[in-house]
């Protein structure tokens, strides 16, 4: 089922980014071979989405790239991560943030030039690292024969979690300057922290702790600050 | 493709807890003859708790071995054995600490051993064998040696 949501939403946007590109067709024809180049800003919003599938997670990011050289952007990302779970026998709280550094490239640089010219099919490569500390509360131990007994609670602890990141993805300039992106994300954890008295659930950034690798998505709004403008050119390599 | 949303979110649910949390501590009961140990059934035993009303063991008939639970709230635990006409009072003294199944489970208290004590008017005497008592299915942590007097019939 996950895959046939995945070949959905790809295939929507593949539209979008279709009808955008003959839509710009006639107008971009004059003012071709200058491209735009400034910061680009935008937020995650999947984080939305698991609200309304998890109320006890509260997950919010931004993201910035900027063109640095022709269909290469460097990007950066930061984020934070809440989670309040009331179990029958504790309340499990965490509370973090995490940050990404990487690059993307853009297949799409040469291919739809002059037509859709921002239009991106990326991969890229990020670093991310996290902080975050949980605890547990209200600790009880069930027992049906002496009576249950309140444990009280563990304190707090921080760690830190280290991994890397592939990413493959499609940003639309759906209008001038504002973008609609998805990606998905494959994870590898590199190195984390343990506390051996409770284990982490959820790492900032990085998803589910039980495992050491991770697929996650994204649903990216971003906006181009249109800063400059540069003479088009091919990429240097690829 | 709402159908497949659906279906998305289900799967992202968390699990229920899966496994029966079971800590109890089992002892076994043995007879020496003739320098002997024997494993050794008892025709009916009554267990409960010390100070506590209702029975873990009730009549239980042809048993070589009891499961119960440790008090979690205190550093011992006592029971009441009954096998005769006259009853035996067992005492278990421990350490305890709290650990982390999993976030579906919870937590459980493990228990370490530090001495076992026991009255005896059936019992002969109480050895440990494991001194740690955490999750486990039927382990035995203690063995009773019983009074050959009661063990001469059997």
């Amino acid at each position: 089922m996950k895959m046939k949501h995945t070949l959905i939403y790809t295939f929507l946007l593949l539209i979008l980014l279709v009808s955008d590109a003959t839509q710009c067709l006639a107008q971009q024809q004059t003012s071709q071979r200058q491209r735009i180049r400034g910061p680009r800003l935008g937020v995650d919003v999947s984080g939305l989405v698991w609200q309304f599938v998890q109320p006890d997670r509260l997950s919010v990011s931004v993201y910035g790239d900027y063109e640095i050289m022709p269909a290469i952007f460097s990007v950066a990302e930061i984020g934070r991560l809440q989670v309040n779970r009331n179990e029958p026998t504790f309340n499990y709280t965490s509370k973090g943030y995490f940050g990404k550094i990487g690059a993307d490239y853009n297949f799409l640089h040469n291919k739809l030039e002059p037509v859709a010219r921002y239009d991106m099919i990326y991969g890229g490569l990020r670093i991310g690292a996290a902080r975050y500390k949980h605890q547990a509360s209200n600790i009880m131990i069930q027992n049906d024969y002496w009576g249950n007994y309140q444990r009280g609670d563990f304190s707090s602890r921080t760690m830190h979690a280290y991994w890397m990141e592939l990413v493959a993805g499609i940003r639309v300039e759906a209008l001038k300057n504002f973008f609609l992106g998805w990606s998905i994300r494959g994870q590898i954890m590199v190195s984390r922290e343990k506390d051996r008295r409770l284990d982490t659930w959820m790492i900032p950034g990085f998803g589910k702790a039980e495992n050491n690798t991770g697929l996650s998505f994204a649903y990216t709004f971003s906006y181009r600050i249109p800063l400059t403008r540069v003479p088009a050119q091919s990429p240097t390599f690829f | 493709m709402i159908i497949g949303f659906i279906a998305l979110l289900f799967s992202c649910e968390e699990p229920e807890c899966d496994k029966t949390l079971r800590n109890e501590a089992g002892f076994a009961f043995l007879t020496i003859r003739d320098s002997i140990e024997t494993d050794t059934l008892i025709d009916a035993i009554t267990v409960r708790g010390l100070a506590r009303d209702s029975l873990l063991y009730d009549s239980s008939a042809n048993r070589s071995a009891v499961y119960l639970p440790l008090d979690p709230s205190k550093d011992q635990s006592r029971f009441i054995f009954q096998m005769g006409a006259r009853p035996d009072t067992l005492q278990i003294n421990y350490t305890r600490d709290e650990r982390f199944i999993s976030h579906a489970c919870g937590f459980i208290t493990r228990f370490r051993m530090q001495q076992a004590t026991t009255t005896h008017n059936h019992f002969d005497s109480v050895t440990t064998v494991n001194p740690l008592v955490a999750l486990n299915e039927n382990e035995t942590h203690f063995n009773i040696y019983l009074s050959p007097a009661d063990t001469s019939g059997l």
